[in-house]
Parts: C-alpha cells; structure tokens; sequence
C-alpha cells in the first residue's frame, strides 16, 4: 500500500472521474484537475467564488461547480479549457445542482425549493419542474439515465413524477400514500421504485416504473420509523435500516421481510468474527505491520499505532446513550451499503457508532464486527471485490475482507484526520479526504492485496 | 433399699391401722381411742410408745382384748382364740395354739402383703415413669402442634399477602393498560393535530412559496440566465427533438419496453429455476419409486384404501417417464400429474417411514421390559467375550509381530526364508502324516498283539485247569494206590476239589493270572448283596473257567446288576478310591457298566475283559 503526497483541499470537495481517468479537488475558488494515476494536474479552473459542491458529468467532460452563496452555477469543459458556462440562479437562490445523466443537462434547485430549473448544455430550452419536495433525497435517475423520478408535494400530498431524461417530457405522475415522503430511490434494474415515508412512520412503499403500487411493507407503528435505505446490486433486495436498530431485507419476488438483521450490543455468537481495534503501544511494532508506510515517518506521530485483534465472545460494544429530548436522536442504523457483488451488507446502527456490522447476504446471518476506537465517519466499498474501507476521522484507514482485516497509518506530517474516503472506479486507489488535505492510498494489485491479507493473518 | 424398705414399713403400716380403723368402726372396740391414737400417731409398732401410750393390752383388759381380737380374727376368718367350749356356763379358755397359729398366718399375710405391696409399689414407679414420659411426649407433641398452627398461620398470612400483592398488580397492570390505551389515544390525536397543523402550515407556506416564485420568477429577472460560449452537442451526437405527441407515444413505449424486457429476463430467470426444481422433482420421483418398487407390495395395499387407483398410476408414472419434454411445456395436467404422483410417492415414503419408526419404538418399548435385562446380560457378555477374544488376538498379534520382527532381524531376506519356511512347514507336514499312519498301524499291531495275549492268558487259564484235573487225577491215583477204601473215593474227591482253589492259590502264587482272578471273588465275598446273587451261578470250585462263566452271566444279569453294583462300591471306598466311586456313579444306570464294580480294583484287568466282552 503506498500513500500519495498529500494535496490541499476544502470543504471534502474531491471527485474521481466516473471513466477513472481524473480527479478533480478543490481549493477555495480552484478546480484543480489531475490525473488519476500521476497526479500531475491537467487542468486547473478558477471560479468567481468558493466552491460548494462538484460533480462530474457522465461523460467525464464537464465538471459543475456550484456556488451556492452566489445562486451560481460554473461548468468547465476538461476537453476544452477555454470553453466556460456559467448559469445564475439570480434572486431565485440555489440550494442543489446535479448533471442529468446524459451530461447536457444541470438541474438547478432553487432556494425554498420553488422550481427545480433544467438547463440545457445543448440548447437555449429552460425547464421548469414546479413544486418539488424539500425532503432527504426527492430526486433520483435510473441507473440507465433514462428516467428522473422527483418527489413533489402539493396540496399537502406527496407525489412522484417520473421524467424521461432525453426530452424532460412527463412520463408519469401518481400520488403517494405518505404522511410526508422523505426519499425515492430506484433499483439498479431501474423498473422498481423505492419510496419511503419520513421517520415518523414506518412506510416503504414499492412503485413499478409505470406508476403501479406494487407492495407496501410496515414494520411496525407508533416509534421512530426508516432512518436508511438501500437496494441491493442485482436489485433483489431491498434493505431498510430503522430507528429501532435493525434492519430489513425485502425481497424483490413478494416484496415481503426476509429477515431482520437486529444490532445487539453484545455479540454472544462464537461464529462471528469480532474485529476490536486495539491501541498498540510500543512503536517497535512498526516493522511488523504487513502493510508498512513507504516513506519514513519524518514527523511524531500524531497518534499510536492500532492493529485488531480477534475478540472473544461475548463482545459487549460500546454504546452511546442517546438524547432522548433531543430531535434526531443518535439511535438506528443510518448507514447501509451492500458490497458491489451483492454477498456482504455493511451496515452501521448510530447508537453503536465504533463498530461496523458485516452481514452475509447469501446466508442472510452476521458475519464479522468491526469495532474501532472512535466513531466511525464513514464506509465504502471497493467497487470490484469485496473489500470495505472504513475512516473514523482518525490518522487511520481500515480496511475489511473476508480474509482479514487491517488499520493502516496514513503518513503524513501534522494531524492528517481522514473525515471521508472514495474508492477509485478500478478499486486500485482510494481517495482519502481530511480537512485541509488529500491523499491517495495506492492498493496493490489482487495478487499482492490477497497476499497482504494473508500475512496480516496474524493480526487479525 | 434401706430407706426404701422404711418408707414401705410405715406406709403398709399405716394401711394396716387403716383397715383396723374401718373394722374396729364396726364392732365395739375398747382400745379404739387408741387405735385412734396410733393411727395419728407417725411412730407405730414403738415399744416405747406403746407403754408410753397404756398400750392396747394391759394387764386389766387382758380378757376384753383376747376377746376382742378373737372377734377381730374370726371375722377375718380365723379361727377362733378359744377352746371350743364345752358348755355354756364354763368359760371358754384360750387356746395358745390357735393364738400362735393365728400369728403365723398373720405374719406369713403379713410377709405376702409386703411383697405384694413391692411390687405394686415399682409397678407404681414405672407407671409414674411411663407417665413421665408420656407426659413429656404429650408436651412435645403439643409444642409442635402449636407450632406448625403458627407456621400456617403465617403461610396463610403469607397467601393473603401474596393475593393481596396479585390483586394489586393486576390492578397495576389494567391501569397501565389503559394508561396504555390513554397514551395511544392521546398520540393519535396530537398526530391529527400535527398533521391539521401542519396542513395548515403547509398551506401557508405554499401560498408564500406561490407568491415568492410570482415575485422571484416574474419580475424578469435579469440575472437569471446562462451564460455559454457556444452550445456543445448531445452525448448521442443526435439533435434534440421537438416535444410531440409522437414522442409522448415514443416514451410510453419504451418505458413499456423496459418493463416488458424486465418482466421477460424475471420470467426468463424463473423459468431457468422452474426447470431446475422439476429436474430435481422428477429425480426424486425416480429415487422415490426405485426405492419404494421392492417392497411396493405392502404400502401399495395400504394405500389402495385411501387413493384408489395407485397402482393404475405407476404405469402412469411409467409413461411419464418417457415423455419427459412434456416438462418443458409446463401445461397444467403435467404439472398437476407430476405433483399428484410426488405427492403419492411422498405419502407412501412417509406412511413407510412411520411404519419403521413405529417398529422402532415398539422394539423399544418392548426392550424396556424384561427382554432387555436379559439381552443387555447377553450383550455384556458378549461384550466381554469378544473383548477376551481381541485382547487375545492382540497378544497374538503382538506376539506374531514380535516373532516377526525377531525373523526380520535375524533374517536379512524375508521373502526367501518365508517361501522356504513354507517348504519346511509342507515337508514337515508330509512326515507328520507319515508318521501318523505308521503310529496307527503300530497301535492296530499292539491291540493285536494285547488281543492274542489275553486269549493266550486264557488258554493257559485252561490249560492249568487241566493240569489241576490232571494233578487231581494223579493224586487220586496215588490215593488210591495208597489206600483201599473205594467206597470213599468219591467223597474225597469232592473233598479235595473244594480245596483246590485255596491249595492252590497258596501253592503257586505266582501264576500271572491268580490274584487277579482271586480279587474279583474276594470283592463279591465282601459284598453279601452281590454274593448272594452271584453264588447263585458260581460253582462250588472258583476257577477261571467259571468265573468267565459268571462274568457272562453277570453281563446277561447286568440290567438288574447293575444297581446292586452301586452299593457294594459306596460301602468300600477304601479299596476303589474316590474316583472310581465317582465313575461308578456316573456308569450306574448304564447297562453293562457293571463290570465297572469288578473293575474298581483291577483296572488293566477290567479293560481287556471289555475288549473281551465286545468281540464275540
């Protein structure tokens, strides 16, 4: 494993071209475009104010930059330099701003979510999509990048309305039988979609792409209700993380409960796996790490060493007590991410929030806990194999496999506290994100990666 | 006992005084003022006292106490103080006698009393101990009454409580339910009225948000615009199209097309798995019946009962089988049929399944009675015998490995030496075998030879008989030459005949075959049972000759004999020793096994006679 050096950054902003070739990153007001693989810069874009939010189109031509404090929106072309686009929202305000799937279209979402704007790259055509619902996620394109479903409300009733992309032409428009819609989310098949209802209520209602009902689930009433939701990869499971600590499969045949993957804080199963991350004190363990730093620590470290251990049964996690008078109590699995080849579920339940739960999807049964020392920011998966890398806000990377698991120091001088990640496209690379800084970890190839994790067999 | 002894004197004595009172109540008594005394008085029988007190007696009221204590005594029933009186006017005159009589019988009552009162008097202390005892028991006993009645007074305190308590909770939790429904409620309607609020609200908001996009949207906001520098073209290098109908036609359907391809790659993947299951049923199928054809006899009549027409429908299923692309049509019947048939199979597999379980659990159940001690006996036993056994192999085994190792060792070329182990083992064998035959032939010879031996014994047995005849002859001659009396020839003849046997056992004792002929008599003379019988047949001289005869005889008698046998053995077991006796036991009932009872002393004797007796 080898650590780039580290790049400055702000506000988490950097993206890896969906074709894997670029990265873009941020500082302040620049756009600064590198190479995947040399991390020589190849562009570098200058916008009128801080940046806010980037994103790549689909293509990996363009690259938006909002500034919402402007209500502006800045495009740059990575193939043309000089080219330059730039969209004003005016006194309307910006909150949001994403690419249509087809890469010729930004969707503008005005302050107090008046109208949702479309621009076209193409033409001089504006559209209007009115009323859309300010909710956590009220906007999401199949797969394909065929359709846009949009949550709407009016008359204080929920809606969906299904576009085609290619013309933003209403395909469908049905009401949804929600006390207040809080997401839609399409199954990668993109003929199924999601919506479920907010954390009043527990409510997941399934709608075919031509609008039809097709299922609604209730777990159960009164309490805290979904707090996450995610869809398998092969689109046959539908997984939904509740207040209640536990999560959900539906399955895409009845659209009734398989199992329920509960979150107990003591784990009294000799069959799983429990990764606890422990302080290693001597720093004379350095030469043991099987994934050692390639270049010398020059700096103190800013913090000990960590290796995991294998935990005897019954682990007993650590908890945290949730505020109950408080609104958005810390309590529920709020994150869910099946791994890319639909075998693994990597879940997170908000009260626990130093472990991380490894679920075995073809056996529906708890395969491995990670428990770190610090709260867990953030978890993905390698887009190839099934690999999870896990950040905690810490100097420290993890990274799980079925064959092990391993902390890595991320070198650097100073605190380097990597607060979110993202895996390259190749699974070869992963961008670590801190506050002021990136970097990018280089992961051996396969063979070397297997390798690796067998002689950390030891330590884990 | 001394003080026991005094207290018992002056208690008797007391009674004594006690019983006078209540007589001297009766009559007129001049001392009964003092009796009365004396009764109050604690100190009786005191001389002291006595003269202290004007006693009973003195010397004026002599004739007044004799007469009153002849009254006295002849109510008690004794007989009178006084000489019988011969008339009226004399007066009658004691008699000392019958005063020293009346005191004797006094004192022995008096003695009888004593010891009567001793023994009321322990008896007494015994009751009082049993009583005692008794008593103590009785409080014990009370003790513990009292106190399981507390015990049970505080369980039943102890219910009330706990039924108190129950009630209470009960009452706690109709509470809570209905806290519980109160709760309910209340969230309900507080979950209205959010909503109508929010509702409100919302409403509100929308008007705001209505006029906000009229003031935002219409005022021609300048600002709101794009600047491009030149539009690029579409990812699909297409121009866009101008919304129509047509389009809206067009998206219709491909959204259409999308579902329609969906539904048929589902459709596609169900049918795959659909096709998967059927292989897996119709191989179950013909598992089931290839497993259920042997002994198809027997549920199959039981199953006739429920369904009918099974074994029509193994025919079916035979034809089923041939048509298997049937599957893939999937039609109704087919699958109805391969279901029905499945089902079938699986009731027969099931009902079988049971009936063996059933079996299973009677064998059970029927080897939890006796049965099972005793095959669990066997079993141990058996147990133990092929322990034994491979233990013994083992040693065997060990030993062999051992011998093994030791001819390895020695050895340098197992395979050779094993191969001319074996050559030596065959020859070895052969020679054996050889020998064998030539040690049977020898021992055909030896019987031979024993059998030539004998019959030569007897013959000389004969042969000296006419030898004796000859002897006697002679001597009869010289007899005759010597004397002249012919008229008493015959009955020294006679005479010398009957001596014979004794002359000339004294004579040649060293005949070979003498004393063993001389033995079996001498058995028969100690025996009076035997000899009884068998003199009978015996003729006066006992010679070789006769005493075959009788051992013919005996044989022929043997059925009868032979329980004679046993008893002139078990009366001399000094001469048979035990085993013999034993053996002569076990032959008792057997018929010719009375030679046995000669045999006992002469066993090599006995065998030939054996040999003797079967070759005719």
């Amino acid at each position: 494993m080898n650590f780039s050096e580290v790049f400055k950054l702000s506000s988490l902003l950097c993206k890896f071209s969906p074709d894997g070739k670029y990265l873009a990153s941020c500082v302040q007001y620049r756009l600064v475009v590198r190479d995947a693989n040399t991390l020589q810069i190849v562009q570098l874009y200058t916008c009128l104010d801080q940046i806010q939010h980037i994103e790549w189109s689909a293509d990996s031509l363009f690259i938006l930059c909002a500034l919402y404090k402007r209500g502006l929106v800045q495009v740059w072309s990575l193939e043309q330099p000089e080219w330059h686009c730039k969209i004003d929202e005016g006194s309307a305000g910006l909150v949001a701003s994403c690419w249509s799937p087809d890469g010729r279209h930004i969707l503008n979402t005005t302050e107090f979510h008046l109208r949702i704007t479309v621009w076209s790259l193409c033409t001089k055509s504006v559209s209007y999509i009115k009323y859309p619902k300010a909710c956590q996620q009220g906007l999401a394109f199949t797969r394909d990048g065929r359709y846009l479903a949009l949550a709407e409300r009016r008359d204080c009733r929920d809606y969906v309305s299904i576009f085609v992309c290619s013309d933003w032409q209403l395909l469908r428009h049905f009401d949804t039988d929600t006390q207040d819609l809080a997401g839609i989310e399409w199954a990668p098949n993109g003929c199924v979609l999601a919506a479920w209802d907010s954390c009043l209520e527990y409510k997941v209602l399934l709608y075919s792409l031509d609008g039809r009902l097709l299922s609604t689930y209730c777990a159960y009433e009164w309490s805290l209700g979904i707090k996450s939701v995610a869809w398998s990869p092969s689109s046959q499971f539908l997984a939904v993380g509740s207040y209640d600590g536990k999560v959900r499969i539906l399955n895409h045949v009845t659209w009734k409960m398989i199992t329920e993957f509960g979150h107990p804080a003591t784990i009294n199963n000799p069959k799983i796996v429990v990764y606890k991350e422990a302080e290693k004190s001597p720093p004379l363990g350095l030469g043991r790490l099987a994934f050692p730093p390639p270049r010398a620590v020059t700096g103190p470290l800013s913090s000990p060493e960590s290796k995991y251990e294998i935990a005897e049964v019954p682990v007993s996690l650590q908890t945290l007590k949730p505020a109950a008078d408080r609104a958005n109590p810390r309590i529920g699995v709020g994150a869910l991410a099946f791994s890319p080849d639909n075998y693994f579920l990597a879940t997170r339940n908000d009260n626990l929030p130093n472990a991380v739960w490894v679920w075995d999807v073809q056996k529906l049964r708890l395969f491995a806990v990670l428990e770190q020392l610090s709260a867990v920011r953030a978890f993905q998966w390698d887009p190839r194999q099934p690999r999870l890398a896990i950040c905690t806000g810490g100097s420290k990377v993890y990274l799980w496999s079925p064959a092990g698991c391993v902390s890595v120091q991320v070198p650097g001088e100073g605190d380097f506290q990597v607060l979110s990640l993202c895996w390259h496209l190749s699974g070869d690379s992963l961008a670590l994100l801190g506050k002021d800084h990136f970097c990018l970890c280089f992961l051996e190839t396969e063979e070397g990666v297997s390798t690796a994790f067998g002689q950390r067999g030891d330590h884990t | 006992m001394g003080d026991w002894m005094t207290v018992t004197d002056s208690g008797l004595s007391s009674e004594n005084k006690n019983i006078s009172q209540y007589t001297s109540e009766t009559k007129m008594s001049p001392s009964s003022l003092y009796s009365q005394q004396v009764l109050c008085s604690s100190i009786p029988l005191s001389k002291n006292v006595h003269s202290f007190f004007s006693a009973f007696c003195t010397e004026e009221n002599i004739e007044q106490s004799i007469s009153y204590l002849d009254q006295e005594l002849t109510t008690f029933g004794f007989p009178s103080l006084y000489e019988e009186s011969k008339g009226k006017e004399t007066k009658r005159e004691l008699n000392i006698v019958a005063v020293l009589n009346c005191m004797n019988e006094l004192l022995v009552l008096q003695r009888k009393n004593l010891l009567a009162q001793e023994n009321v008097e322990t008896q007494n202390l015994k009751l009082g101990s049993d009583m005692d005892h008794l008593q103590n028991c009785y409080a014990k006993l009370k003790e513990q009454l009292e106190n399981s009645r507390r015990e049970m007074i505080g369980l039943q305190e102890r219910d009330r409580q706990l039924q108190c308590k129950n009630r209470n909770l009960h009452q706690l939790l109709k509470n809570e339910k209905d806290e519980v429904q109160k709760l309910q409620n209340i969230i309900a309607s507080r979950a209205t009225q959010y909503n109508h609020d929010m509702k409100r609200k919302e409403r509100e908001y929308n008007k705001l948000k209505e006029r906000l996009h009229q003031l935002v949207m219409n005022k021609k906001d300048k600002k709101i615009a794009m600047e491009v520098l030149n539009y690029v073209g579409r990812a699909d290098g297409k121009r866009g199209s101008w919304r129509t109908g047509k389009t809206e036609a067009r998206n219709e359907d491909e959204m259409y097309k999308i579902l329609l391809n969906d539904y048929e790659y589902r459709q596609k993947q169900i049918l795959m798995e659909n096709a998967e299951l059927k292989k897996v049923l119709q191989q179950m199928k013909k598992e089931m019946i290839s497993l259920l054809s042997p002994q198809k006899q027997k549920p199959r009549e039981r199953a006739d009962d429920s369904t009918g027409t099974v074994i029509s429908d193994v025919e079916e299923d035979a034809g089923e089988l041939s048509r298997e692309s049937m599957w893939d049509l999937s039609c109704e019947t087919v699958r109805e049929q391969l279901t029905n048939s499945i089902r079938k199979q699986w009731r027969i597999l099931k009902s079988h399944v049971e009936k063996l379980d059933n079996q299973v659990s009677k064998v059970h159940l029927e080897g939890f009675s006796d049965e099972d001690v005793i095959s669990r006996q066997d079993h141990e036993q058996e147990t133990e015998k092929l322990e034994l056994e491979i233990q013994h192999c083992k040693e065997m085994i060990k030993t062999q490995q051992q011998l093994l190792q030791q001819q390895l060792a020695t050895a340098c070329d197992d395979d050779t030496t094993s191969l001319l182990r074996d050559c030596y083992l065959l020859e070895e064998k052969e020679r054996l075998k050889e020998e064998w035959s030539l040690f049977k032939e020898q021992k055909k010879n030896f019987e031979k030879e024993r059998r030539s031996f004998t019959e030569a014994a007897i013959r000389l047995g004969l042969e000296r008989k006419a030898f004796e005849e000859e002897r006697a002859s002679w001597l009869k001659q010289q007899f005759l030459n010597m004397t002249t009396f012919d008229h008493q020839n015959s009955e020294n003849v006679k005479l010398f005949s009957a001596f014979s046997g004794t002359g000339s056992d004294r004579d040649n004792p060293t005949v070979h075959s003498r004393p063993r002929q001389k033995k079996p008599h001498s058995v028969s003379d100690g025996s009076p049972v035997c000899t009884s019988k068998l003199a009978r047949s015996l003729p006066a001289s006992p010679s070789t000759s006769d005493f075959c005869k009788t051992r013919s005889c005996v044989s022929e008698h043997s059925s009868s004999v032979s329980a004679l046998n046993v008893t002139p053995e078990e009366t001399r077991p000094s001469q048979a020793g035990r085993e013999c006796a034993d053996q002569k036991w076990s032959m008792a009932s057997r018929p010719g096994s009375q030679e046995g009872c000669h045999s006992g002393c002469s066993l090599p004797y006995t065998n030939s006679h054996v040999e003797k007796d079967d070759l005719p």
